[in-house]
């Protein structure tokens, strides 16, 4: 009798041990996929920390150490984003995906934005511009557009859109003493608050025409386009993605909308101008295809 | 929850005739006083429609900040200098409206063809049923449900389960808090970064650091003692 119950505490131990260990296995082999995100983040909070902490020293010398820091994080970011597996995987259900080829879009955004903060470093200190927020803005808009690629969503979609292009609307009116970039900076945060309000009108519409936010599952109602035609969801469906396509057009300054682009590129600081130029069209293009 | 749908029609007329004053009044104190009024009436009409989370979450919001926030923004503005800016109806506006208006008409064009306009037979019975519904005194869902028998009634030995009494029924609070949480933790995270550069770019372009700032040296103030309390500094009287 003891012994059954023995056996049968062994038994229910085993399957509970293999429960936690399947749901970790799953969660470990899931999170990988966010491996970059998440060093990026523990470097972001790190540098926060560390300049309030020794913000008695002087700027100049905190603006440097930091400028160092953040791009030797993103080397070491670009390095470890080969440890992340390049299989095709979701997380989250369904929010955000990875594959080889967005893993291969991130690298890019890593490089460019790399060569963009080794470009900073000088003018930072010929602007007298030293202020270890810089950095950490400049980081939070590549986290954004990190995961902007991986975004497989609706609302993942547009609230990375929106962490990558409110640290745009900072750092292009990051100059305050002049009026070219509070200028810059304005017009930009006009035009991308409506673009984002486009985008919003868009995917609520899409939201409700086809009755889910996840792009796989919008793809599968779109995929059967002879009953699309028939029924009368057609017109709304193409409504709705055309509001959707303005904003990101507008975002990318494709051809109608690009008005604002020179204006904005005029007035920001330099090397924001080569980030702007560069990183989030890599990140849009990336989510495209 | 049941409601007269005179209440909806109430409320949104409430709202559009607010819209409309706030446009055409010409003290823009009024013209925010209006909007505070459309707010609340749009509270009303999603308390309707059931949606009580986003209805509080309007009242917190718009009335209780944004509004606040343009209100702070009229009084720092001396408006009669304004006011003189300020011109009625040009040939420009009505050419501009015009251009709006026909836009407009097509997206909802688009929307009532898609939604209402298709009055095959069935489709005119289900409105019908609809409208009965909302205008007739039949019983409504939750009534015809609690109406049923109740969960596991013996007849002639066998039992059966009603399921719909089995349905767990939450609010919206209740709903969004535990979904929030749980499946769609990303979004929860994702926000709250995006707060925190808002925090950090609102501190980066209002705050002025400058160099020669006279600063409170608290451990030169705690290490002081007896013998270095007074001391001499030389003294500029030009």
């Amino acid at each position: 009798m003891l012994f059954l119950k023995l056996k049968l505490t062994l038994v229910k131990f085993y399957i509970t041990t293999m429960k936690i260990y399947n749901l970790f296995e799953n969660l470990f082999i899931n999170y990988n996929m966010l491996f970059p995100e998440f060093l990026l983040l523990c470097l972001i909070l790190l540098i926060l920390v560390c300049s309030v902490v020794s913000s008695d020293e002087p700027y100049i010398r905190v603006s440097r150490d930091m400028g160092l820091a953040s791009i030797f994080g993103l080397v070491g970011l670009f390095f470890h984003s080969f440890v992340v597996s390049s299989y095709t995987t979701s997380l989250f259900n369904g929010t955000l995906i990875s594959s080889e080829f967005i893993i291969f879009f991130k690298l890019l955004v890593i490089v460019a934005s790399i060569c963009v903060l080794i470009i900073g470093l000088e003018y930072l200190k010929f602007e007298d511009l030293n202020t270890f927020e810089y950095y950490v803005l400049i980081l939070f808009s590549i986290l954004g557009s990190l995961i902007l690629l991986s975004s497989n969503d609706l609302i993942s979609f547009y609230l990375s859109l929106e962490l990558q292009s409110l640290c745009f609307y900072v750092l292009s009116s990051y100059k305050r003493s002049s009026a070219f970039s509070a200028e810059a900076g304005l017009k930009y945060f006009i035009l991308g608050a409506f673009s984002s309000g486009l985008l919003l009108f868009g995917s609520s519409l899409l939201y409700g025409f086809t009755g889910s936010i996840n792009f796989e599952n919008i793809a599968k109602f779109l995929i059967n386009t002879d009953v699309l035609v028939t029924t009368h969801v057609y017109n709304g469906i193409i409504l709705s993605l055309i509001f959707i396509i303005i904003s990101i057009f507008f975002k990318l300054t494709v051809v109608p909308f690009h008005m604002w682009g020179p204006d904005v590129y005029e007035g920001v600081p330099s090397p924001i101008s080569a980030f702007l130029l560069i990183v989030p069209k890599i990140a849009l293009l990336g989510f495209f295809f | 929850m049941y409601c007269n749908p005179l209440f909806f029609y109430f409320f949104a007329s409430l709202i559009l005739m607010s819209a409309i004053m706030v446009v055409i009044v010409q003290n823009s104190l009024y013209s925010i006083f209006f909007l505070i009024s459309a707010f609340i009436n749009a509270t009303c009409l999603l308390i309707i429609l059931e949606v009580d989370f986003i209805a509080l979450i309007f009242l917190i919001i718009y009335v209780g900040a944004v509004a606040i926030l343009f209100l702070f923004v009229i009084m720092m503005i001396n408006i009669r200098e304004y006011k003189k800016v300020l011109s009625n109806f040009s040939i420009k506006f009505i050419i501009v409206s015009i251009i709006g208006l026909i836009f407009l008409l097509g997206i909802f064009t688009i929307f009532f063809y898609d939604f209402v306009w298709d009055f095959t037979p069935q489709n005119i019975i289900f409105i019908l049923s609809l409208l009965n519904d909302l205008f007739g005194t039949d019983t409504p869902l939750w009534e015809f449900i609690t109406q049923l028998p109740k969960n596991s009634a013996n007849i002639s030995g066998s039992e059966y389960i009603n399921y719909l009494q089995l349905i767990h029924m939450s609010n919206n609070m209740e709903a969004l808090g535990q979904l929030l949480y749980t499946y769609f933790v990303s979004y929860f995270i994702l926000s709250s970064l995006v707060l925190l550069v808002a925090m950090i770019g609102a501190i980066v372009l209002t705050i002025h650091s400058k160099a020669q700032i006279k600063r409170q040296h608290i451990f030169e103030q705690v290490s002081r003692k007896w013998n270095n309390a007074l001391f001499k500094t030389k003294v500029n009287f030009s």
